[in-house]
């Protein structure tokens, strides 16, 4: 009964969900603003040659990356462990925690476009979800209210750890598709759609 | 142009006693560099990885700076461009797109986020694989166009323009 509620609610989730299917136009989509004068999308964050790769796994990254020193999410009913973010939090963060200007990219250090508003989660992320801490077997099993990442479904085809996890670890694009490519239509970039909480509780056993 | 010689194709091309290694290398007549690269990896590429071959080892022949821009038609050469200019991708290809790598259509479907190349249009009036690729390998001359004939004027011999990106999103689905 419990497996027949579980799947209507993942197709549920799938019929409501509409994607937005390409960068172009999205809010990552730069090439309209005064401070990109390349008249191109992608130089932003990527090029072919000489890219930056200090940080693992950053894909032919062409954006200044930032160097603060975050105040991570701490809670006392976390049990996992949650150090400085990396990977792919750590590209979103370089314009996202608003120490790096936006117009930081190709080598160019003196940019003057900072992001501003709800999108600068700043450099104390003690008020943000955890990002950047491995999502196991073995943390469901400690917790008890999340779900095993290797065997619960994702909704998206896979399982949570093949769908939304990068190298077994929560980054910032577990829940937002920073391209767009499937993100769902007039949300945040969301992979899945949030309507009754579900991108919560696709990992969340609540 | 270096060497001695008012020639334009002949650091690269003869049409005699021409260097045969490099498979489908056009009758080449530079020396053809012995470094071994560093290849571009990453766990979200579902290609395969392995040392330049084909075109992409004749362009690094020069672009690699171990070889001097006039060692050719059998002559050991002495110009090397600038430490650090920005033409030379060195033998560390990791901050590079990946190349000599095969781009088919298995590829587009494990990578699902590739266009796949036997069907989807390049935009110069064929499919990706029979305009851009070789041997249904992406290859330096996938994007560069090496001898200007085709390439968007201002760019650096570009085979199609990256305004918008366009380039790029040619082959990724973004």
């Amino acid at each position: 009964m419990k497996k027949l509620a579980s799947l209507l609610v993942v197709v549920a989730v799938l019929s409501a969900t509409a994607f937005a299917g390409t960068i172009v136009g999205s809010a990552h989509d730069f090439s309209n603003k005064n401070w990109n004068n390349t008249g191109e999308i992608c130089v932003v964050c990527h090029a072919p040659h000489n890219t930056n790769t200090s940080v693992t796994d950053a894909p032919l990254w062409n954006h200044e990356v930032t160097t603060t020193n975050f105040t991570v999410y701490s809670s006392g009913t976390f049990d996992g462990t949650i150090g400085q973010p990396d990977g792919a939090s750590k590209l979103c963060l370089s314009c996202h925690d608003g120490t790096v200007a936006l117009d930081n990219f190709g080598g160019t250090t003196n940019g003057s476009q900072f992001i501003g508003g709800g999108k600068n989660l700043g450099t104390d992320l003690s008020n943000d979800h955890p990002v950047s801490f491995t999502y196991d077997a073995a943390l469901a099993s400690a917790d008890g209210e999340i779900y095993n990442p290797t065997t619960q479904n994702s909704g998206l085809g896979g399982t949570i750890d093949q769908d939304l996890l990068i190298s077994g670890k929560m980054q910032c694009s577990s829940c937002h598709d920073v391209h767009n490519t499937q993100a769902v239509n007039g949300t945040k970039l969301l992979v899945i759609n949030n309507s009754g909480s579900a991108l919560c509780l696709t990992c969340h056993s609540k | 142009m270096h060497g001695g010689t008012d020639e334009i194709c002949i650091p690269c091309h003869t049409p005699h006693n021409a260097d045969a290694s490099v498979v489908d290398a056009p009758l080449w007549n530079h020396e053809v560099t012995t470094a071994n690269f560093t290849p571009y990896t990453s766990t979200t590429m579902d290609a395969a990885t392995g040392q330049p071959d084909g075109v992409s080892k004749l362009c690094l022949s020069c672009h690699d700076g171990t070889v001097a821009l006039d060692s050719w038609g059998g002559q050991t050469g002495t110009v090397f461009w600038s430490s650090g200019h920005r033409d030379v991708m060195g033998t560390d290809l990791t901050d590079d797109h990946p190349i000599s790598i095969t781009y088919n259509s298995a590829l587009a479907t494990s990578d699902g986020e590739l266009a796949d190349p036997s069907t989807t249009n390049s935009g110069l009036g064929n499919t990706i694989d029979t305009d851009l690729l070789f041997g249904q390998k992406l290859q330096c001359a996938s994007c560069h166009d090496v001898h200007n004939t085709q390439s968007v004027p201002g760019t650096k011999l570009l085979l199609i323009s990256n305004v918008n990106s366009g380039l790029c999103l040619t082959c990724h689905l973004k």
